[in-house]
């Protein structure tokens, strides 16, 4: 059918992960802003809704990834659902596709979607059409969590006629660590010529096609923990038919994560230290706006303040905490400094000594979770799986063995 | 390196202080605050640079401060140089150039030296001597301990101890341990195990859903049922109660197939037919009668009334008369009233006119206008009146100012010189004054001539010349004349106050003349006015004879006569007026009396004009009766003629109903007589239908949901008895499914709040927030652990290889050191034992071993000493082997708690280490300083406390 509709707006999200926890809060020492931070990605969700209503969208496609999956709360779906009934009654179509944290997420089974909300089919590509806007929709959701073939492949080609916009939640391939998922390439979607690619599943904004058949990732709503940093939000995306979408970023977070890494080089004592982890915060807030905003010290690098720094890591954390504004907090400081090799205070010899040492530990893992058996009671060890310190995983044992390493150096050097 | 001098200026307290050292061992002597301190600290100084906070800047300024030093290095050079405080690289300069050492000078000066490892390394003083004699004493001394903290820097059994001690406060793995680790986590599971409460998870949702809507299912069934139920019961509960009306509808219905089987019966338009003509015959017979009594007594009630003809003939005068009559008589009243106001201003009238001198006047209108005045002549007077006026202030004003003028003249006149200038003012000179100045002249020449004449103006010693003294001469005689014609003309001029009494006089004489002028004109005005009067006067008098007033009527006079004239005249206008009014209002009285008087002469009457007008009224009441019977009459004619011609259509009417009845009777085979048989069965069977009808309509009603037919059929079919018993079979099954409703409504309701409860809870989102931060809190801890763990496992790992790859060489010097500072009573050291169990042992000269806790105190330190320096010199030893400088060890006061042979021995074994490498001892015990200078000679001593040796 011919449309005469031209360029309908759509809002292209992903990777809501409505009430997934904001990681290591507790730390912030700030319960105001703690508070505030807990409903966060509820509130990203609400000013994704506002976004749609107030810039006249006529369709919000959802690339997958609603929900956490191992997050079974009825009440985070329903919170959901009101969201969709705002959007159906200002009028606005929705599309969706599950990713693989919604097929595993048993909200996704049980709750009844607003009508008119189009959840695409997980058994095939499926196509739908909005024949106000002169816009059609294909896509794919995810049915189990390891949906681990091409999905793309069998994606139908574009329909003359209508603004095309594909659906897909995917890890790419080329973009490391993600590709598990329903795999595919960037040929396999420009190849769909569609006037538009919605992707979910990177939780990275960031361009993959442009040109005639552009393909975005909008990344996620909220940045969650220290990984996942800067701006996050949705795009708005103006597209006509056979034309190239006009595509720009719209943040929708309401708090920041940043992790700052002060150059620590020449810092000679914890002053300079304190004063550099300044210099960075501040640049930092400037980029925050009025958001707030918490932020990670990753100290590292050789320093001559090494052994200082080691020494007394209470003053550190204390330091960095008295150093930020109200609205900011400080997530943690990760103390990973050593001395410069040439230090005067140590034995060159002794250092290298010790750094041979802990890569020999380092590359005996069997060893070193022999040394750290006492974790496995209380259920500790499990507790660190998937995280940033999964025990499980040899690389995270190396890592705790070189900093291991290099936090003796500094303190033989003290 | 060795340090061959070091020259302080300014440093600390010391502002140029040299100090030389030796090449081996250098003994400094210095009592309290000599400056031991301050070396030792610059020392320091020279070869780690100085600090920020250094307490040494308290003469002067940090950047003031300078330590310059000559330095043998290893290889045999010898540099000389300065360290300031300034930034590198222009802390540490050349002294020759004054500019920064190379790269090779500094990294070879500063390699591995920051305060702290370079004294702790290279140094060791009383305290820490005594302290680590006492550590060997607990046994808690450890070879490896104090060489590898000797290489690193660190205590390393202070942070070997702060490690466990880190790892035993985050986690010691037990239950109910109070480690911040297990406590942690026991928050965290509380949490996990509070949410799991808290979250309506989307199955239980889902099964409280199932449940809800099983149930409700089960409800609507068991509805229906109950319905079903309910239906049959209601059902056979109303046959029950129709029972009776069937069995009344079964009677009647026989009764009426009777009749039905009697005989033939009227239609039922025959029947309405037969029924209705029957009726209106019996009405018909009364009717007529009826209407005959109706008119017989219109005609009789006619007869009775009686009109008079000629009255109605008349009736448009009557009614014109009748009409007018209320106007007449009201003007005639008021004809009546004007007669008496008009007496009553004729009697006015006459009284004005006799005040103005017409007396016994009949007509006063007539006279009126015999002494009337025209408008132009009253104007006329009236404006001569007004000038009389006027004229009269005119006179009193000029006759005042006559008044004022003389009186004016006459002060003038009184007043001083106003007859004129006294004739002794006249003259213009002062005689007196002009002979008085005539003499003065006189004497001025006089006193002239006789003071040149007589020569007593001549000098006597100045012979004058002749022509000077001439000259001299004339002036003098000038002079004299001068002022003799001044005086003159002096007495020439008139006195002031003489002026003073002619200028007065002559003003005087100007008042007098202008007032005299003044009077004049105010008499000449007055002479005007009163000209002006006599001229008045010849007009008034001319204008009263003319407009026939009396002779000698005044202007006051005039004024009012005419104000009567006017009083009169409006009177006048206003009797007139009324007259005229009377007389109109008779004229309308008088015009119906005459129009009445012509109706009497129609009626043929003859009536006084005093009595017409009653006479009309009783004639007027004659004629309304008369017409009041005319129309009652024709009313009751008209009434007479309608019940005439409706009696006539009723008999019609009889007629045509009595042809009807025969004609049915002939339709149905009777005569006229035999209708009544066929209407009377008729009408039975009409009876027996509508008795029919009730129990049927009873039966309709009681199941509007059948069909009659079908109702009787199963009425017929049914036996009553039975019915009853499956009415109470059926009553006892509804109860049964309506008791399921209600228990199965209940688990419903139920079902619904289960679903309720699980849907309204909040909050597990807010839990799943704080479990998320405790377990982050957890993770902290576990990674911190893990790290620590495993930096103590690297530390101890670290140790234990040290130990196992440099005990021998280490023990057998150390063990060397002590026997010469124990003077062979102790011969050696060895370790003992295995792994973390090893410990150190000291070896007696009688062979056997002594733990180091059996030590003597001063013993301990001896050893200490030994540890220490074979450590040292390991270092220096690996120093050397990596290339790198070796540093000159500095000792203070060690030998405090040695005995004076232990004394001499350690000074000697000094001085031997000293001939390898430079030692520096500092002591403030004069015995050492004396000792040193005994001993082999290899030291050199220095004091501090001698000035001058400094200087």
């Amino acid at each position: 059918m011919e449309s005469d509709k031209l360029m309908p707006r759509i809002i292209h999200a992903a990777d809501i992960h409505l009430d997934s926890p904001l990681q290591g809060l507790g730390r912030l020492g700030d319960a105001g802003l703690a508070t505030e931070l807990r409903a966060a990605t509820r509130r990203a969700y609400d000013n994704l809704v506002q976004l749609c209503i107030d810039e006249k969208a006529g369709l919000l496609v959802i690339a997958g990834d609603i929900y956490d999956g191992d997050w079974r709360s009825y009440e985070t779906g329903e919170y959901f659902v009101r969201g969709l009934h705002r959007l159906r009654d200002s009028g606005i179509e929705v599309a969706l596709v599950y990713g693989n944290h919604d097929a595993e997420s048993s909200i996704t089974k049980r709750l009844t979607m607003p009508d008119g909300v189009r959840v695409l089919s997980t058994s095939e590509p499926e196509s739908v059409n909005f024949p106000d806007l002169g816009v059609m929709v294909h896509g794919q959701g995810y049915d189990v969590r390891d949906v681990l073939k091409n999905l793309a492949q069998h994606y139908p080609h574009r329909r003359d006629g209508w603004v095309n916009v594909g659906v897909l939640h995917t890890g790419i391939q080329g973009i490391a660590g993600h590709a598990k998922y329903a795999p595919c390439t960037v040929d396999d979607l420009t190849a769909c010529d569609y006037e538009y690619f919605a992707l979910g599943h990177i939780h990275q904004c960031g361009e993959q096609a442009g040109g005639d058949n552009p393909v975005w990732f909008s990344g996620n709503l909220q940045g969650r923990h220290p990984r996942e940093t800067g701006p996050k939000g949705a795009l708005v995306v103006d597209v006509e038919p056979s034309s190239p979408a006009q595509v720009r970023f719209a943040e929708c977070d309401v708090a920041r994560w940043e992790v700052l890494e002060p150059d620590l080089t020449d810092c000679e004592d914890v002053e300079d230290v304190i004063d550099a982890m300044t210099s960075e915060y501040q640049t930092a807030l400037g980029r925050a706006g009025d958001r707030p905003l918490v932020v990670r010290f990753q100290l590292g690098g050789q320093t001559p303040a090494a052994g200082a720094l080691d020494a007394d890591p209470d003053r550190v954390l204390a330091e960095a905490r008295s150093l930020i504004r109200a609205g900011s907090a400080v997530d943690k400081v990760v103390l990973d400094v050593s001395p410069p090799v040439s230090s005067p205070t140590l034995d060159s010899e002794l250092a290298a000594q010790v750094t041979d040492a802990a890569q020999v530990l380092a590359a005996d893992p069997a060893k070193v979770r022999e040394i750290l058996e006492d974790l496995r009671k209380f259920g500790l060890w499990r507790l660190t799986k998937d995280t940033e310190i999964d025990l499980d995983r040899d690389e995270t044992l190396a890592s705790l063995v070189q900093r291991a390493g290099r936090r003796l150096t500094a303190n033989l050097g003290a | 390196m060795r340090l061959d001098s070091l020259h302080l200026h300014p440093y600390g307290s010391l502002s140029n202080a040299m100090l030389e050292l030796g090449e081996g061992l250098t003994v400094v002597h210095g009592l309290n605050e000599a400056g031991k301190s301050t070396l030792l600290s610059a020392y320091a100084d020279l070869l780690c640079g100085i600090p920020l906070k250094t307490p040494m800047a308290f003469r002067v300024d940090r950047p003031k401060l300078r330590i310059q030093a000559s330095v043998t290095m290893d290889d045999g050079s010898t540099i000389n140089v300065i360290r300031t405080s300034k930034k590198a690289p222009n802390d540490l300069l050349d002294a020759e150039t004054s500019k920064p050492v190379t790269a090779e000078v500094r990294e070879a000066l500063m390699q591995a030296h920051v305060h702290n490892s370079l004294m702790t390394q290279f140094g060791l003083d009383h305290d820490r001597l005594v302290a680590g004699g006492r550590q060997l004493m607990k046994g808690q001394g450890d070879l490896a301990d104090i060489v590898f903290e000797a290489r690193s820097g660190t205590d390393v059994r202070v942070l070997v101890d702060r490690l466990e001690n880190r790892i035993t406060e985050l986690f010691t793995p037990r239950k109910n341990s109070p480690s911040v680790l297990t406590r942690a986590n026991a928050s965290r599971e509380d949490l996990d195990s509070a949410l799991k409460d808290t979250m309506a998870t989307a199955e239980a949702v889902e099964t409280a859903a199932a449940r809800r809507t099983q149930f409700e299912a089960e409800l609507e069934r068991r509805r229906l049922e109950a319905a079903r139920l309910r239906i049959e019961h209601a059902r056979l509960t109303q046959l029950v109660g129709s029972w009776p009306y069937w069995e009344q509808y079964r009677a009647r219905r026989d009764e009426l197939e009777q009749i039905e089987a009697s005989g033939p019966r009227l239609s039922s338009d025959q029947l309405r037919t037969v029924a209705e003509a029957v009726a209106r015959l019996d009405q018909i017979d009364g009717e007529i009668r009826k209407e005959n009594t109706t008119a017989e007594n219109a005609q009789r009630e006619r007869s009775g009334l009686a009109v008079d003809e000629n009255l109605i003939a008349v009736q448009p005068a009557i009614d014109t008369l009748g009409k007018d009559k209320p106007a007449a008589d009201t003007a005639r009243a008021h004809a009546t009233e004007l007669g008496g106001g008009v007496a009553r201003i004729h009697t006015e009238l006459t009284e004005i006119l006799g005040r103005l001198g017409l007396q016994g006047i009949d007509e006063p209108v007539a006279a009126l206008t015999s002494i009337a005045v025209s408008d132009d002549r009253l104007a006329d007077l009236n404006s001569l009146a007004d000038e009389s006026d006027r004229l009269s202030k005119d006179l009193h004003k000029a006759q005042h100012a006559v008044e004022e003028a003389t009186a004016q003249l006459e002060a003038a006149e009184r007043a001083p010189g106003s007859n004129g200038v006294p004739s002794e003012l006249v003259d213009e000179v002062d005689p007196i004054a002009v002979a008085s100045a005539r003499g003065h002249r006189d004497m001025l020449w006089n006193h002239v001539r006789r003071t040149w004449l007589d020569g007593v103006a001549v000098p006597v010693e100045v012979g004058p010349a002749p022509a000077d003294l001439a000259d001299r001469y004339e002036a003098s005689v000038g002079d004299a004349d001068s002022a003799a014609d001044d005086l003159v003309d002096e007495a020439g001029q008139l006195s002031d106050e003489q002026r003073k009494r002619i200028e007065t006089a002559a003003a005087s004489q100007a008042t007098v003349s202008e007032r005299r002028r003044a009077l004049s004109r105010t008499e000449q005005s007055l002479a005007e006015v009163k000209q002006l009067l006599a001229d008045w006067r010849t007009a008034w008098r001319v204008a009263t004879d003319a407009a026939g007033l009396p002779p000698g009527l005044g202007v006051a006079g005039w004024r009012e006569r005419a104000g009567l004239l006017s009083d009169a005249r409006d009177v006048g206008e206003g009797l007139r007026r009324l007259e005229r009014d009377r007389v109109e209002s008779a004229e309308v009285g008088a015009k119906w009396d005459t129009a009445a008087a012509a109706l009497a002469t129609r009626l043929g009457q003859s009536i006084e004009s005093e009595q017409l007008a009653a006479w009309f009224d009783k004639t007027k009441a004659d004629y309304e009766r008369s017409k009041s019977n005319q129309k009652a009459a024709e009313v009751h004619l008209s009434n007479q003629s309608r019940a005439l011609e409706r009696a006539a259509r009723l008999r019609e009417e009889n007629s045509r109903l009595e042809e009807s009845l025969e004609k049915v009777a002939a339709e149905n085979g009777v005569d006229r007589g035999g209708l009544g048989v066929l209407v009377e069965r008729t009408e039975s069977h009409s009876k027996a239908v509508a008795a029919l009808g009730e129990p049927e309509g009873q039966l309709r009603a009681r199941h509007p949901e059948t069909t009659l037919d079908g109702l009787i059929g199963e009425l017929a079919s049914r036996d009553r008895e039975q019915l009853g018993v499956d009415l109470d079979a059926a009553k006892d099954a509804l109860d049964g499914a309506e008791d399921a409703v209600t228990a199965t409504h209940e688990d419903a309701i139920g079902a619904r709040k289960d679903l309720d409860e699980l849907t309204g809870r909040t909050g597990a989102e807010a839990l799943q927030q704080e479990l998320s931060q405790a377990t982050a809190q957890v993770l902290d801890l576990v990674e911190d652990w893990a790290t620590t763990r495993l930096v103590h496992h690297l530390l101890t790992q670290e140790l234990r290889a040290y130990l196992e790859s440099n005990r021998n060489p280490v023990l057998e010097r150390a063990g060397s050191y002590l026997s010469r500072l124990t003077q062979r009573r102790f011969t050696g050291l060895r370790a003992d034992g295995e792994g973390t169990d090893r410990s150190l042992v000291v070896v007696g000269a009688d062979g056997a071993d002594y733990e180091t806790t059996a030590l003597s105190e001063g013993t301990a330190s001896q050893l200490y000493l030994a540890l220490s320096l074979a450590g040292v010199l390991e270092v220096e030893q690996e120093r050397r082997e990596a290339g790198l400088e070796t540093v000159p060890i500095m000792l203070d006061d060690v030998l405090m708690a040695f005995d004076d042979e232990r004394a001499v021995s350690a000074l000697d074994l000094l001085a031997e280490i000293g001939e390898e490498r430079q030692i520096v001892l500092f002591t403030h015990h004069a015995a050492v300083k004396e000792q040193a200078g005994s001993t082999a000679g290899a030291a050199r001593v220095v004091s501090l406390a001698a000035p001058a040796s400094l200087q």
